[in-house]
C-alpha cells in the first residue's frame, strides 16, 4: 500500500494517471495506452525498446478509481510473477489536495521487490510533476528515460 | 513543510522504528500480532500507531474485522528525494553499499566489540539504525 497527498485536484491527477504523455514524465519514459474504458486493455512500454506491463482496466470510475490487472513483462523472472493487481484511489482533502492510494495486491508471497519497489519513486516523481510541473531525477529515470533499456 | 516534521518525529522513537521493522518484514498486520512482538501493552502500541499513522507511514485496510497496518515507505522517499540531488544518488547509494558490506563482514568475524572502542562516542550507532538509507551514507561524504 502507497500512500501520498499531492496538491492538485482529482481531475488533474486522474489526467496525470491516464495520459500517455504525463504518464511517461514520472515513470522513466515508460508510456502506457489505453482507451480507459471499463474491460479495456492498457499497455505500457517504452514503444520500439520495452514492454513493462499490460492487463485489463477492471474498473474505471473518473476521477476517483481505477483497478486494473498487471502483468508484469520487463523480465522473465517477473512474467513468473503471474498476474497481480494494482488500485489507484483518489480521495480528495480539503479544497486544494488529494490523497492518492496506490496498493498492489495478488502478488505471490515470495514477489521479487522489482515488481512493487518502483512506486515510491514513481509517486514521488507525479507529485513533483503536479506541484511545479517539472520532472523529478531519479536513480530510475536517469537509468531509463531516452535511453535503451535493457 | 509540516508533513515532514511529523516524519522525523514519528521516526525519532526507537519503538515506532522497531514496528516499521516489523511490517518491513511482513507488511499487512494486525494490531494484535504487532503487539506479541513488542515488550508493550497494547495501548501503547496503539499510541505509536497513531504517530506512525498521523505522519503517513503506516496506513490501514480494513479485512472483514480485521484492521490491518502496512507500511507506506512513500513519505521517507520524500524525504530522500529532497536532499539526495541526481548528482549525489549513486555515490550515496554506492557509500550506503560499502558500509552494508563492511558491516556484514564484520559481524561474520565477530569484532563488533573492537569497532565500538573505535567511535566511543555512539556516533556509529546512530548510523548503523540508518544502515541501508542513502541519508546515512550522506553524513560522510
Amino acid at each position: 500500500v502507497f500512500e501520498i497527498y499531492i496538491k492538485t485536484t482529482p481531475e488533474r491527477l486522474w489526467e496525470a494517471i491516464t495520459d500517455p504523455e504525463m504518464r511517461a514524465k514520472y515513470s522513466f519514459g515508460v508510456q502506457t495506452e489505453s482507451e480507459w474504458t471499463q474491460g479495456s486493455e492498457y499497455e505500457s512500454g517504452v514503444p520500439g525498446v520495452i514492454d513493462i506491463a499490460a492487463g485489463e482496466n477492471i474498473e474505471v470510475d473518473p476521477p476517483r478509481r481505477l483497478v486494473q490487472s498487471f502483468n508484469a513483462l520487463w523480465s522473465d523472472e517477473v512474467k513468473s510473477a503471474g498476474t497481480s493487481r494494482v488500485s489507484w484511489e483518489i480521495e480528495p482533502v480539503g479544497d486544494d489536495s488529494c490523497q492518492l492510494t496506490v496498493t498492489h495486491d495478488q502478488l505471490p508471497d515470495d514477489a521479487n521487490s522489482e515488481l512493487f519497489g518502483g512506486w515510491p519513486m514513481i509517486l514521488s516523481g507525479l507529485k513533483t510533476l503536479l506541484e511545479t510541473g517539472e520532472q523529478l531525477t531519479t536513480p530510475g529515470s536517469l537509468r531509463y528515460s531516452g535511453a535503451a533499456a535493457d | 513543510m509540516d508533513s515532514m516534521d511529523a516524519v522525523f518525529k514519528a521516526l525519532a522513537d526507537p519503538t515506532r522504528r522497531s514496528l516499521l521493522d516489523e511490517l518491513f518484514e511482513q507488511d499487512g498486520q494486525t494490531l494484535s500480532a504487532l503487539e506479541k512482538r513488542l515488550p508493550m501493552t497494547r495501548f501503547g502500541v496503539m499510541k505509536h500507531l497513531r504517530v506512525l499513522e498521523e505522519a503517513g507511514l503506516v496506513t490501514t485496510r480494513r479485512s472483514g474485522r480485521e484492521k490491518l497496518h502496512y507500511l507506506n515507505p512513500v513519505p521517507i522517499r520524500l524525504v530522500h528525494d529532497r536532499w539526495v540531488s541526481k548528482y549525489a544518488e549513486p555515490l550515496a547509494a554506492a557509500l550506503s553499499g560499502i558500509k552494508k558490506e563492511l558491516e556484514e563482514e564484520d559481524d561474520e568475524r565477530q569484532v563488533r566489540s573492537s569497532k565500538r572502542e573505535r567511535n566511543p562516542d555512539g556516533v556509529r550507532d546512530l548510523h548503523q539504525d540508518d544502515a541501508g538509507a542513502p541519508l546515512g551514507g550522506d553524513h560522510r561524504s
